[in-house]
């Protein structure tokens, strides 16, 4: 079993990255998805 | 590179070893076990794909129907595809990245374990739903790896759960990025700047954006095409007002970027053994840095050099021509800074440099006739013909995959603590070096002569160079029966290795201070790099 990041401001920092690359990665997933949407509909 | 001083790798760790029998795979958050269980996972979809390659190879050995009927060898060619890119390669360097990047950084382990673990476990399920259309009725896919719609809506009952399959392969690989940048950026020890990180973490670092970037854009396309078989949807459909040409432009977006992650990490392995079998420092580490990152911006801005002959305004071609021959740019750069690495360096030959020797001068074969297929009036010419597939494979073989044997010769001691046969693994070197020629130069001389890809059957002018070509596949698949046996051979025992196991004089990274294997927990305390 891996162990337990116990350094808070590390903890902080891992938090922060996953909930920026989610944003970036869940943008690029809708982000096309509306592309799409908008030139059917044009 | 960074000097280090190990405090407490051998013995300040907590006391809980791995947990016994099945339990310690199933429930693994350990970064070495999720990166054996990657790399066995990518052993074996590599042989389940060899052996369609073998199907496709026997049936083109010569001219007319001798094996299997149209249907199946088309599913055979796109099965081919999707399982040696999503299930070989792309979970080979997962499995790198998991074994290497925390001990290269000095990590105890990788940022997010239990995300690791889930992200692994997804992966038998996608290939078994994927291997599964084969048994369903109208079989499995068959109108190529790109699910070029409206063809791929004609496929049987296999249809979600090829959709499913590339969904879960994708939300896999978005997971394994996401945990590479969070360890890369959160994990690496006091003192490790960016500029000093060892290059395989770097090149890393900029797949793991790449991935993040891309694998959305290929599920949205593949959401899209499900809404459209099942919603009433028509986002591709001509006849309700989609288009087709769209799926292409937005499939490409991701296909692109998709050979780059597939190659930049193989960048950073035959950066990491070029410079120990020299016996010197990488010539240009800063530039290969920037040479890195460009070619990952130009992956976005070059996708429609595939769809040349789908018919473009005339700047469009001129742009995607030209920002596809500007790629050769960093490329190059980091041709010459291998070459200026070994140039007057004391080199030797084990495998891990046969291997990185022969990507250096077979993936710039494949890089030469990429930039003959970015020049649109000639690619008119080649385009579907079997000189994009020499182009691709010459590029993926003896590319991105020779790289992960050349890494798996390099660091197999290190993870077993033995030495493997060198006189063995330097058979299944030149055997895979001849093979792979054999197997794939004809093809050149083929799509030059205007044989078209994805066919079962051919023109008898075509006779001749098939044959060699297929007697270059068996050999060359025969010859990784080899390539699995030393792996098991090494697991099982073997030679002691030392802690450094080559023996070369000039500084390693982190990874070389531990101990041959390294202990099950590394680096609980973080060294100090200098």
């Amino acid at each position: 079993m891996a162990s337990e990041i116990r350094d808070q401001d590390r903890k902080r920092g891992v938090q922060r990255t996953v909930i920026w690359l989610l944003l970036l990665a869940g943008g690029f997933y809708f982000g096309f998805i509306a592309m799409a949407v908008w030139r059917s509909m044009h | 590179m960074a000097h280090a001083h190990d405090h407490a790798a051998h013995d300040h760790h907590d006391d809980h070893g791995p947990a016994k029998g099945w339990r310690r795979w199933v429930f693994a958050t350990n970064h070495k076990d999720i990166g054996t269980l990657y790399l066995l996972f990518s052993l074996v979809m590599f042989f389940v794909g060899g052996a369609m390659a073998m199907v496709i190879r026997a049936e083109l050995f010569q001219p007319g129907m001798q094996l299997v009927d149209p249907m199946f060898f088309n599913q055979m060619t796109t099965m081919h595809a999707l399982i040696m890119i999503f299930g070989a390669v792309m979970p080979a360097f997962v499995g790198l990245a998991n074994w290497m990047i925390p001990l290269m950084v000095g990590a105890p382990d990788m940022a997010l374990p239990r995300m690791n673990n889930f992200s692994f476990w997804i992966l038998p399920f996608a290939f078994s739903l994927l291997l599964g259309t084969l048994l369903t009725s109208g079989g499995g896919p068959a109108g190529g790896w790109t699910m070029y719609p409206p063809l791929v809506q004609q496929m049987g009952h296999g249809f979600p759960m090829l959709i499913f399959a590339v969904h879960l392969a994708g939300a896999s690989s978005i997971m394994g990025a996401i945990n590479v940048i969070v360890t890369i950026m959160n994990m690496r020890a006091p003192g490790m700047s960016l500029l000093k990180m060892p290059i395989f973490v770097w090149t890393w670092l900029i797949t793991a954006y790449l991935l993040i970037a891309v694998m959305p854009v290929l599920a949205g396309a593949v959401t899209m095409l499900l809404t459209d078989h099942y919603f009433g949807t028509t986002f591709f459909e001509a006849a309700g007002g989609g288009d087709p040409v769209m799926f292409q432009h937005i499939f490409w977006f991701f296909g692109h970027p998709e050979v780059y992650i597939m190659i930049l990490p193989a960048f950073g392995i035959v950066s990491e053994i070029i410079p120990t079998f020299s016996r010197k420092p990488l010539f240009g580490y800063d530039a290969m840095v920037y040479a890195t990152a460009s070619i990952a911006f130009l992956s976005f801005i070059v996708w429609a050099h595939h769809m040349f002959t789908v018919g473009m305004p005339l700047a469009g071609q001129m742009f995607f021509m030209l920002a596809t021959m500007l790629i050769a740019v960093p490329t190059g750069v980091k041709v010459f800074n291998w070459t200026a690495t070994m140039f007057k360096g004391s080199l030797s030959f084990e495998p891990p440099m046969l291997f990185a020797l022969s990507f250096l001068f077979l993936f710039t074969l494949g890089g030469f006739s990429g930039l003959m297929l970015a020049i649109v009036p000639a690619d008119f010419q080649y385009h579907d013909t079997y000189f994009v597939v020499a182009h691709f494979h010459y590029v993926l073989v003896p590319g991105a995959v020779f790289s992960i044997m050349a890494a798996a010769y390099y660091w197999l001691p290190k993870w077993t603590g033995h030495m493997y046969n060198m006189t063995l693994a330097k058979w299944h070197f030149w055997l895979s070096t001849i093979f792979v020629n054999v197997l794939f130069f004809p093809q050149h001389f083929l799509g030059l002569a205007g044989m078209p890809r994805r066919i079962p059957d051919y023109s008898t002018q075509f006779a001749d160079w098939n044959m060699v070509s297929s007697i270059g596949g068996f050999g060359f698949g025969l010859s990784q029966l080899l390539f699995a046996y030393l792996i098991f051979a090494t697991v099982r025992g073997g030679e002691k290795a030392t802690d450094k196991v080559w023996d070369s004089g000039r500084p390693h990274g982190l990874e070389w201070t531990l101990s041959s294997p390294p202990p099950y927990h590394s680096f609980e305390v973080a060294p100090e790099v200098k």
